[in-house]
């Protein structure tokens, strides 16, 4: 966590993947990713998403905001989140969400299939998605883990209460999938 | 967890059946938005199951993708062979045999959708038989056949039994409409306009009478068996039955003959 102090309050920034909810990380993403967006402005709407006021930033000096620039995008964080080793269960408001029940995590074909719709239909928004179709609520069964309204639910429930380190094993297995999929299907 | 031993994969064309080759064959590709559904698609035809099973559903994608390389024969086609005689006692008509009247009928049957009517086209050339008093192999005559009742005789068998039936066949139609060109042309004949696009553009007339051509072309196409059949009936419909049960080279043999020695009555 970065701490700096503007206009005599001190901010604490998310910096590291382990900090961001998936929410925030998928916000800072888009971001990022948006062309139309010049360094300056994807910056200022990156610390505003991460709670710092919009006019705070608006009246800091060129020379301040750069150095909290460079302060932000300087992290210490050596670890491949894509690879390391996936939580099985998360628990939110007392109830107890689970991944897998074996000793290893497998992706089964409705899982795939979901996940790729939501895909197409949610690309910004994908690992919240992602995380709500692996993630099923303990206390309910497997006609309504698929539900729609149910995956939309846990999509947004996951959004602010999951922290990016927990999703991105699921996303680097999803993708390992597809890309063996993809491979396969060259092959034939 | 469901796997591939929950299921018999086929290995090889000889575990498809004709009809299952039909389904996979007029998968409506628009309906996928990917590869991984079509593969499951085609795994669920040739395992007589659906894609929304949950037997598939509940399966590792991983185990999937072992199974839909061990199914990779589902790329290719099946060998170009078939069997002239058939497990079920049917055996093939000799093409040279073939009568006026099965050849239009195939022909048509290919030129409507040779896939979906395959089993069609082997209900006219597989055929039930029996011998003579003289041990010569009488074929069950075709206007006792109901062909949709028939086809579905065919729906079970091997597709490596009869796939390259229809390669054969085309290649006795090729030879068959060579040797008799000047009397196909107008089934067959596709010419192509002595006019560039250029001047048809620049010239309303000539595209008008171009168009109208082309309409009495596609009418004449259109009816040119009916008038082959007319023909040879003399204008009298009711002997077309008797015509259509006539020998197909027989037929062109004399259409030949009277073309060449120009006997026109």
């Amino acid at each position: 966590m970065l701490t700096v102090r503007l206009n005599d309050i001190d901010y604490s920034i998310k910096q590291k993947v382990n900090e961001f909810t998936i929410g925030e990380f998928e916000q800072i993403t888009n971001i990022l990713n948006n062309p139309e967006l010049d360094k300056i402005d994807k910056y200022t709407q990156i610390f505003t998403v991460l709670g710092i006021p919009q006019d705070i930033i608006d009246e800091m000096e060129t020379s301040e905001f750069f150095n909290l620039v460079k302060e932000f995008a300087n992290i210490e964080d050596n670890i491949d989140y894509l690879v390391s080793e996936k939580v099985k269960e998360v628990t939110i408001n007392n109830r107890v969400y689970q991944a897998y029940e074996g000793e290893e995590f497998k992706m089964n074909v409705k899982q795939m299939k979901m996940i790729e719709k939501y895909i197409k239909l949610n690309p910004k928004t994908y690992i919240s998605d992602l995380m709500a179709i692996i993630f099923k609520d303990t206390q309910l069964t497997n006609n309504e883990h698929y539900v729609d309204a149910h995956i939309k639910h846990k999509s947004n429930l996951f959004k602010d209460n999951i922290t990016v380190d927990v999703a991105l094993p699921y996303v680097g297995f999803f993708s390992k999938e597809l890309l063996t999929n993809l491979q396969t299907y060259a092959s034939l | 967890m469901i796997n591939s031993d929950s299921f018999n994969i086929p290995k090889t064309w000889d575990q498809i059946t004709v009809g299952q080759f039909i389904e996979l064959n007029t998968i409506d590709l628009t309906q996928f938005e990917s590869e991984f559904y079509l593969n499951l698609e085609k795994l669920a035809i040739v395992t007589n199951t659906s894609a929304d099973d949950e037997c598939w559903e509940e399966m590792d994608v991983m185990e999937l993708s072992n199974i839909i390389k061990t199914s990779e024969f589902l790329f290719s086609a099946p060998a170009n062979k078939f069997k002239t005689k058939l497990e079920n006692g049917f055996i093939l008509k000799a093409f040279n045999d073939l009568t006026l009247g099965e050849f239009i009928d195939i022909e048509y049957f290919i030129q409507d959708n040779v896939i979906t009517n395959f089993t069609k086209i082997l209900s006219i050339l597989y055929r039930k038989h029996r011998l003579g008093d003289w041990n010569e192999i009488i074929m069950e005559p075709y206007s006792v056949i109901d062909i949709n009742a028939r086809s579905q005789e065919f729906e079970d068998m091997p597709i490596s039994n009869v796939f390259g039936i229809i390669d054969a066949y085309a290649q006795f139609k090729n030879e068959f409409v060579t040797k008799y060109n000047a009397l196909f042309e107008p089934v067959f004949d596709d010419e192509e306009s002595e006019f560039t696009k250029e001047e048809l553009i620049n010239d309303p007339i000539l595209q008008h009478e171009m168009e109208e051509e082309k309409k009495l072309d596609e009418k004449q196409k259109k009816w040119a068996w009916e008038k082959l059949l007319f023909g040879i009936a003399q204008g009298d419909i009711i002997k077309i039955n008797q015509v259509t049960s006539l020998g197909l080279i027989y037929v062109f043999n004399m259409l030949a003959m009277r073309k060449e020695l120009g006997i026109t009555d």
